[in-house]
C-alpha cells in the first residue's frame, strides 16, 4: 500500500469513528460521557492531523461520507459501548496499517500515538463490557 | 468500522488477503536476514529491545513471586508482555543474549510494586515508540503495536 493511500485509508476511519462517536454519546449513561468525549476529540485530532499531513503532500484528503453502515443497531448503552470499542478497533487497524507503509519519523509519531490512543481507549471500553478480553497483545493486528 | 458501501467491498478483500496471510506468528522472521553462522554474529539494532522486553518479563515474574494476590489484576499483563517477547525475538536477526543474572525486583507493598510496574510500562512504551519511529518498514508495525498495548496497561495498574 502506497503512502497516500494509507493515509487516506486511516482518514477515512478517523472520519468514520467522529460520526460513530456521535451516536455513541448520545446512547451512554453521564457517568461515560467523559470517556465518550474524549474519544471524540481525539479522533477530531487526529482527524485534523492526517489532513494536515495529506495537504503538506499535495493531496486533496478524503472527506467523510454523508452516512454509514453501522455493523448492528445501537439501541442503548451496552450496544453503544460496542459500538465505541468497535470504533477504535477500526481505526487501530488502519493505524497500524499506516505504519510500515511510511517512512519520516513525524510520520510514524503520529501512527504510533494513534495507535496508542485507540488501543487504549478499546481497552477501557472492552472493560465495561461484559465476556470480552480486556487486553490484546497486538492492538491493530 | 463504520464504512460505505464501496469501502466495504475493499474492506473484505483486504481482510481475506490478511486471512490468507496470516501465520501463528504475525510478525515472522523476514526472509532476507543472514543465517546465523554465515557470517561473524552482528548486533541487530532489535536486541536491546529484546534485552528491555525480558527484563520487563523477569519483574512481572518477581511481582507474582511476591504478592500472589495481584495475579488476578497482573497475569493478564504478563501474558501480554511473553507474546511480546516472543515476537520480537522472532523478529532478531543476529543473536540473541542470555538473560541477565540479577537481584529479584523487591517493592516493599502490593501498592509500591503496582507503582514500579507502571513505570516500566511507561518507559518500555517510550522506548518502543521511538524506535518504531526509526525502524525498518518491516519493523515498523510490530513495534508500533506492541509501543501501543504496553502504554495501554497503565489502564489496568492504576
Amino acid at each position: 500500500m502506497s503512502a497516500i493511500e494509507a493515509l487516506q485509508r486511516a482518514l477515512a476511519a478517523e472520519h468514520a469513528a467522529v460520526w460513530g462517536y456521535g451516536l455513541v454519546g448520545a446512547a451512554l449513561p453521564p457517568a461515560q460521557q467523559p470517556l465518550a468525549a474524549s474519544a471524540d476529540q481525539a479522533h477530531r485530532a487526529h482527524r485534523d492531523a492526517l489532513e494536515e499531513t495529506l495537504r503538506a503532500r499535495r493531496r486533496t484528503p478524503v472527506a467523510a461520507a454523508a452516512s454509514y453502515l453501522l455493523p448492528f443497531p445501537v439501541s442503548g448503552p451496552q450496544s453503544a459501548r460496542a459500538l465505541a470499542a468497535h470504533l477504535e478497533q477500526g481505526t487501530a487497524a488502519n493505524w497500524y496499517a499506516l505504519l510500515p507503509a511510511v517512512t519520516a519519523p513525524a510520520d510514524r509519531r503520529l501512527a504510533v500515538s494513534a495507535l496508542t490512543d485507540a488501543a487504549t481507549r478499546g481497552l477501557q471500553w472492552r472493560l465495561l463490557l461484559p465476556g470480552e478480553p480486556s487486553t490484546v497483545p497486538f492492538p491493530g493486528v | 468500522m463504520l464504512l460505505t458501501r464501496r469501502q466495504m467491498l475493499a474492506g473484505a478483500l483486504q481482510a481475506l488477503a490478511a486471512v490468507g496471510l496470516a501465520g501463528c506468528r504475525p510478525f515472522g522472521r523476514p526472509a532476507a536476514h543472514p543465517k546465523p553462522h554465515a557470517s561473524p554474529p552482528q548486533t541487530d539494532a532489535l536486541l536491546p529491545l529484546v534485552v528491555a522486553e525480558r527484563a520487563v518479563l523477569k519483574q512481572y515474574d518477581d511481582v507474582l513471586a511476591r504478592y500472589p494476590q495481584l495475579l488476578a489484576r497482573v497475569g493478564v499483563i504478563r501474558a501480554d508482555h511473553a507474546a511480546h517477547l516472543d515476537a520480537l525475538r522472532g523478529a532478531l536477526a543476529g543473536p540473541d543474549r542470555p538473560a541477565p543474572e540479577g537481584p529479584a525486583f523487591a517493592p516493599a507493598t502490593p501498592a509500591a510494586a503496582l507503582a514500579g510496574l507502571r513505570a516500566t510500562e511507561a518507559n518500555a512504551a517510550a522506548r518502543l515508540a521511538t524506535a518504531c519511529a526509526f525502524a525498518a518498514p518491516a519493523r515498523a508495525a510490530l513495534l508500533g503495536s506492541v509501543a501501543a498495548c504496553e502504554s495501554a496497561h497503565l489502564v489496568l495498574l492504576r
